[in-house]
C-alpha cells in the first residue's frame, strides 16, 4: 500500500505530549498541595508513613470543574447478567474486580491521586511555612561535618572565650596525660564563641514529645497532637543531624513510653500537666545537657489539668526554659468541649501561661480543629524567624 | 506497516465494499503504546494543550489499560480516516481491529449525526494546538490554562440541533424603532461590535439559549484571544458529541463487520492457529464485561445488531422487507442513534436474554453498598440507559436574561437532580469572570425548593 500521506507521530513528534501536560499537571498538583496544605497537614495516611515512602494523596481540588449533576433523583444503573428478581439485593463486593472492557472517552468520575513521596510534600510544606533554615542561603551551614570544629573556634577576640569549653578542653588534655584536674591552660585550650555562626551549628536535637493520656483525650484529639508531632519532627529532622525522641505520656504521673504506645496508651486517670513538665526537666539535666543539645519541649493536652497544677507547670515551664531552643503547649479545644457546664477558660492551663510566659521562645496555643495543626506549626517555629527579624 | 498487514487491510478494504460497506480512505499507522496513550488521553493526536490531557494520560498509565493481552482500536472520524494499531499487538490482533476499524469507518461516514462533523477535525486540532501556543507565550500558562478552564467548564453545554455555525441574533423590527436604535444595532448586527457599547433588555437573548460557550463567544465583552479559545472547545465538543450518542451502536457495527470479515478471512487465508487466537479475543471483546453493574457497549450492540439481522433476514425471505438483514443493519446505522435505538430495538427478549435489569444503589445497616434490583421491563432498562446518555449525562442550562448588570440561568432539568454545590460555585465564579456584573444559576435543592447560587465581585453567594 502506498503512503499518500505523511504519518501523523512523525509531523507532529508525538510521545513528547503526555510528558508535557503530564509535568504541567504535577506542578499544579504542587501548587495545589501548598494552598491546601491546612487540610492535607492532617491527612491520615500521610502521618502514618515513612520519609521515602510513597503515599496517595487525594486531589480533590483538581478537578476539571464544570457544569455537572450532584445527586440524580431516582438514579438507577444499569446491569446484565444477573438472575434475580425486582427487590432482590445483592452486597457489593468492592476489590480489584476484572476491570475488563473498553475504555470509553467518558468523562469518568474520577478522584484523581497524586503519588508522592512523604519527604517530598515535606519539601513542599517545609517551603510553604517559610522556615528560616530551608532557605538556601542557610542550607550550607545545616551541612555542619564537625560540630566542635565549626561551633567554637579555637581564635577570637578574648572577650568571647567560652569559659567552659575551654575548661573542658584543658580537663581532657590534662586527663590525656593521665592528670585529670582543672589545671595551667595553654594557648589550645582556648575556645571562643562565634557568635555570628553559633546559632544553627548544634547537630544535636532532643525533642520531647509529650501528651497527656487521661481519659479524656480521645481519639480526635490525640490525632491532631500526633499530626502536629509528625511535622515537628519531620521539620527538625531537616535541621539537625542527630534527634532523639523522648515520649512522655501522663495522667498524674509522667513516663517515659515507646512511640507506638505513645499514641494508643490511654489511662482513666487525672491530669497534672506539670507531671511531664518536671520529667522533661530532670530528664534533660541528666541526659540532654543544653551545651550539646537544642531540646524541644512539647506538651498536649486537652486542658483539663487540676487548677492546683497549673502554678507547678508555670514553675517547670519557667525552669525549662534556659535548657530549651522552644517549648510550646498545645491545648485541644474541640468545639464541643466548651459546652461543658463546668468549662472555666480562667483555669485553662493554655490561658494561664500566655498570662505568665511573655518570650518568643515559648509557645501557648489552643488547638480547635484540625486545620489549627498549620497555625500551631507556623507559630512555634516561626519563633526563629521573629528572632532573626530583630536582629 | 508490516506487508502481511498491509495486503489483509487491502483486502478486507475490497471485501467490506463488496458487502456494501461506504468507507473513507483509511490511513493506517502502527504505534508504540505510548503514542496509543497519548492519542487515547487527548481524543485527537494533536490538541490544545491543558493540565487536564496530562492528568488523564497519567490515569491512563496508572491503570494499565494498555496489557499486551488486549486489543485496542484506536480510530478518528476523519477523511482521510485515521487509525492507529499497536505495535506489540500479535499479528492476529492487529488483524481483527483492522477489520473492526473498517466498521467504525462506515459508521462515521453514514450516520446521521457524524454526517455533521467536522472531518478535517484532526488537522485543524492541531493547527489550533499552534495557535493556543502562541497565546501562551503572548499571555502566559496560567490565563490561557484559565480560560480553558472556563471553556471545558461549559463545553458540554452546548445545542446540537442549532448547529456548529450558525448565525448571531436577528434584529427584531420593534426595537429598532426604539429610541435607543442605533445601540440595538450593534446588538443585534452580523458585525462584531463591542458589548461596551450595549445596553440590553429582558428579552435578550430572544429565547432560552443553551449554547453556552456560543453565548459568551459572540456577545461577551472577552478578549478575541480568549473568544477564540471558547470557539476551539466548544467546536472540539460539537466533534466528540456524536461519539458519546452513538458509542453502542457503533461499536455493535464494528464488531459485528470485523466477525463478518475475520470469518471471511478465516476461511482461506489464516491458518488454523491464528484462527483460533482470532476467536478468543472476539469472544474476549463481545462478552457481558467484568462488571455486572455496567453494560459493555460491544457487547449490548453486537447483540441487537445480530437480532436485528437475524429479524428481517426472515422479513425479507417471506417477503415482508424489500432489504436484507444486513441491509437493515446499515439503514439503521444512518438512521439512529443510541437513544432510539435502545428504544426501537432492544426487546423483553433480549433483555431477558442477557438478564439485563435496572438497579438501585443503597447502604445497609453495617454500611457496606448493596444493590437492588429494580426493574427487569425493557422499557425501564432502555430508558436508564438512554438517561446516562442524554445531553451528555450533563445538566440542562439555559441563559434566561443577560444585561450588563447580569446574567441569570436556569437549570431546567431541575427536577432530574441537584447541581454538584462544589462544581456551580466554580462554575459560578467562571461565568462572573467573563461577563462581569452578576451572575444567577437558578435551581431547586434536594427538598424540591427553589435556590439560585450567584457570583459577583463580592464573591459567592446562595439564597
Amino acid at each position: 500500500m502506498t503512503q499518500k500521506y505523511d504519518s501523523l507521530s512523525d509531523i507532529w513528534g508525538l510521545k513528547k505530549r503526555g510528558k508535557r501536560d503530564s509535568d504541567r499537571h504535577k506542578e499544579l498538583v504542587e501548587k495545589a498541595i501548598r494552598t491546601n496544605g491546612k487540610q492535607l497537614i492532617t491527612e491520615y495516611d500521610i502521618i502514618q508513613s515513612d520519609g521515602d515512602k510513597k503515599i496517595k494523596v487525594p486531589i480533590k481540588f483538581l478537578d476539571k470543574y464544570r457544569l455537572k449533576y450532584g445527586k440524580i433523583n431516582d438514579e438507577a444503573g444499569t446491569g446484565q447478567g444477573l438472575a434475580g428478581q425486582p427487590g432482590d439485593k445483592f452486597k457489593i463486593k468492592k476489590g480489584n474486580g476484572d476491570q475488563d472492557g473498553p475504555a470509553g472517552n467518558e468523562d469518568g468520575e474520577r478522584i484523581f491521586e497524586a503519588e508522592i513521596t512523604v519527604d517530598e510534600l515535606v519539601n513542599i510544606m517545609l517551603d510553604e511555612l517559610d522556615l528560616p533554615w530551608i532557605d538556601p542561603k542557610n542550607n550550607t551551614q545545616v551541612e555542619i561535618t564537625n560540630d566542635e570544629v565549626n561551633s567554637i573556634s579555637k581564635k577570637g577576640p578574648f572577650s568571647s572565650i567560652d569559659i567552659r569549653r575551654s575548661l573542658k578542653e584543658n580537663l581532657k588534655r590534662n586527663a590525656a596525660k593521665g592528670n585529670p584536674k582543672v589545671g595551667v591552660f595553654k594557648k589550645e585550650d582556648l575556645r571562643f564563641k562565634d557568635w555570628e555562626e553559633e546559632k544553627d551549628y548544634h547537630s544535636n536535637a532532643a525533642i520531647y514529645l509529650m501528651m497527656d493520656r487521661s481519659g479524656s483525650m480521645d481519639k480526635e484529639k490525640t490525632h491532631i497532637a500526633k499530626s502536629f508531632y509528625f511535622w515537628m519532627v519531620q521539620f527538625l529532622r531537616r535541621k539537625y543531624k542527630k534527634i532523639e525522641l523522648v515520649f512522655v505520656a501522663h495522667d498524674i504521673k509522667a513516663f517515659e513510653v515507646t512511640e507506638k504506645e505513645f499514641f494508643t496508651i490511654s489511662a482513666s486517670g487525672g491530669t497534672c500537666c506539670s507531671s511531664s513538665f518536671k520529667f522533661a526537666y530532670d530528664h534533660i539535666k541528666t541526659h540532654h545537657s543544653p551545651d550539646e543539645w537544642n531540646n524541644y519541649v512539647f506538651e498536649f493536652s486537652d486542658g483539663d489539668n487540676y487548677s492546683d497544677d497549673n502554678i507547678i507547670c508555670l514553675e517547670y515551664a519557667e525552669k525549662l526554659m534556659p535548657l530549651v531552643r522552644a517549648m510550646g503547649y498545645g491545648e485541644v479545644m474541640l468545639d464541643k468541649s466548651t459546652d461543658s457546664a463546668w468549662f472555666r477558660p480562667e483555669k485553662l492551663l493554655s490561658n494561664y501561661f500566655n498570662e505568665n510566659i511573655k518570650r518568643t521562645r515559648f509557645m501557648s496555643m489552643q488547638f480547635k480543629k484540625n486545620d489549627d495543626v498549620y497555625a500551631g506549626l507556623k507559630k512555634f517555629f516561626n519563633i526563629d524567624n521573629s528572632k532573626k527579624d530583630k536582629k | 506497516m508490516k506487508k502481511v498487514l498491509a495486503d489483509r487491510a487491502e483486502w478486507f478494504v475490497e471485501k467490506a465494499k463488496e458487502m456494501g460497506l461506504d468507507m473513507f480512505e483509511t490511513i493506517w499507522e502502527v504505534v508504540p503504546e505510548e503514542v496509543l496513550l497519548e492519542i487515547m488521553s487527548y481524543g485527537l493526536p494533536v490538541r490544545a494543550r491543558h493540565w487536564s490531557y496530562g492528568q488523564s494520560y497519567e490515569y491512563q498509565k496508572i491503570q494499565g489499560t494498555m496489557g499486551t493481552s488486549k486489543v485496542y482500536e484506536l480510530v478518528l472520524n476523519s477523511d482521510p480516516c485515521r487509525a492507529f494499531l499497536l505495535e506489540s499487538n500479535s499479528d492476529i490482533a492487529n488483524t481483527m481491529v483492522i477489520a473492526h476499524v473498517l466498521g467504525h469507518n462506515h459508521f462515521f461516514k453514514n450516520n446521521y449525526l457524524f454526517k455533521k462533523t467536522d472531518r478535517g477535525m484532526v488537522m485543524r486540532a492541531a493547527e489550533r494546538a499552534e495557535k493556543v501556543e502562541e497565546y501562551i507565550s503572548q499571555y502566559g500558562i496560567e490565563k490561557v490554562e484559565r480560560i480553558m478552564d472556563i471553556a471545558f467548564a461549559l463545553e458540554k453545554n452546548i445545542d446540537w440541533h442549532k448547529g456548529v455555525h450558525r448565525p448571531k441574533y436577528a434584529p427584531k423590527k420593534k426595537v429598532l424603532q426604539k429610541k435607543e436604535q442605533g445601540e440595538f444595532d450593534d446588538l443585534y448586527g452580523i458585525d462584531n461590535l463591542g458589548y461596551e457599547e450595549k445596553i440590553m433588555n429582558d428579552s435578550f437573548p430572544p429565547s432560552k439559549e443553551y449554547d453556552l460557550l456560543w453565548f459568551l463567544a459572540n456577545y461577551s465583552s472577552a478578549e478575541p484571544w480568549e473568544k477564540d479559545i471558547f470557539n476551539i472547545i466548544r467546536e472540539e465538543s460539537f466533534y466528540f458529541y456524536p461519539q458519546y450518542y452513538t458509542k453502542i451502536m457503533n461499536e455493535g457495527l464494528a464488531s459485528y463487520i470485523h466477525a463478518e470479515l475475520m470469518y471471511l478471512m478465516g476461511e482461506d487465508h489464516l491458518s488454523p492457529s491464528e484462527y483460533i487466537e482470532f476467536v478468543k479475543i472476539h469472544e474476549r471483546v463481545v462478552q457481558p464485561g467484568g462488571s455486572k453493574l455496567d453494560i459493555n457497549p460491544y457487547f449490548l450492540g453486537f447483540t441487537i445488531l445480530n437480532d436485528i439481522k437475524e429479524k428481517w433476514d426472515l422479513k425479507y425471505k417471506h417477503g415482508e422487507s424489500i432489504i436484507t438483514g444486513f441491509e437493515k443493519i446499515l439503514e439503521v446505522c444512518s438512521e439512529e442513534d443510541d437513544i432510539s435505538f435502545l428504544r426501537k430495538y432492544l426487546t423483553q427478549e433480549i433483555v431477558d436474554r442477557l438478564e439485563m435489569f435496572t438497579y438501585k444503589t443503597d447502604y445497609d445497616r453495617n454500611k457496606d453498598e448493596y444493590i437492588k434490583i429494580e426493574s427487569r421491563s425493557a422499557k425501564d432498562v432502555v430508558e436508564s440507559q438512554a438517561a446516562k446518555i442524554y445531553n451528555y449525562r450533563t445538566p440542562l442550562i439555559y441563559i434566561d436574561s443577560a444585561s450588563q448588570e447580569r446574567l441569570r440561568l436556569i437549570h431546567e432539568s431541575a427536577d432530574v437532580g441537584t447541581l454538584d454545590p462544589k462544581h456551580i460555585e466554580k462554575v459560578a465564579e467562571y461565568l462572573q469572570q467573563i461577563w462581569g456584573g452578576q451572575v444567577i444559576i437558578k435551581t431547586k435543592d434536594e427538598r424540591g425548593y427553589s435556590i439560585s447560587y450567584g457570583f459577583n465581585h463580592e464573591g459567592f453567594l446562595k439564597y
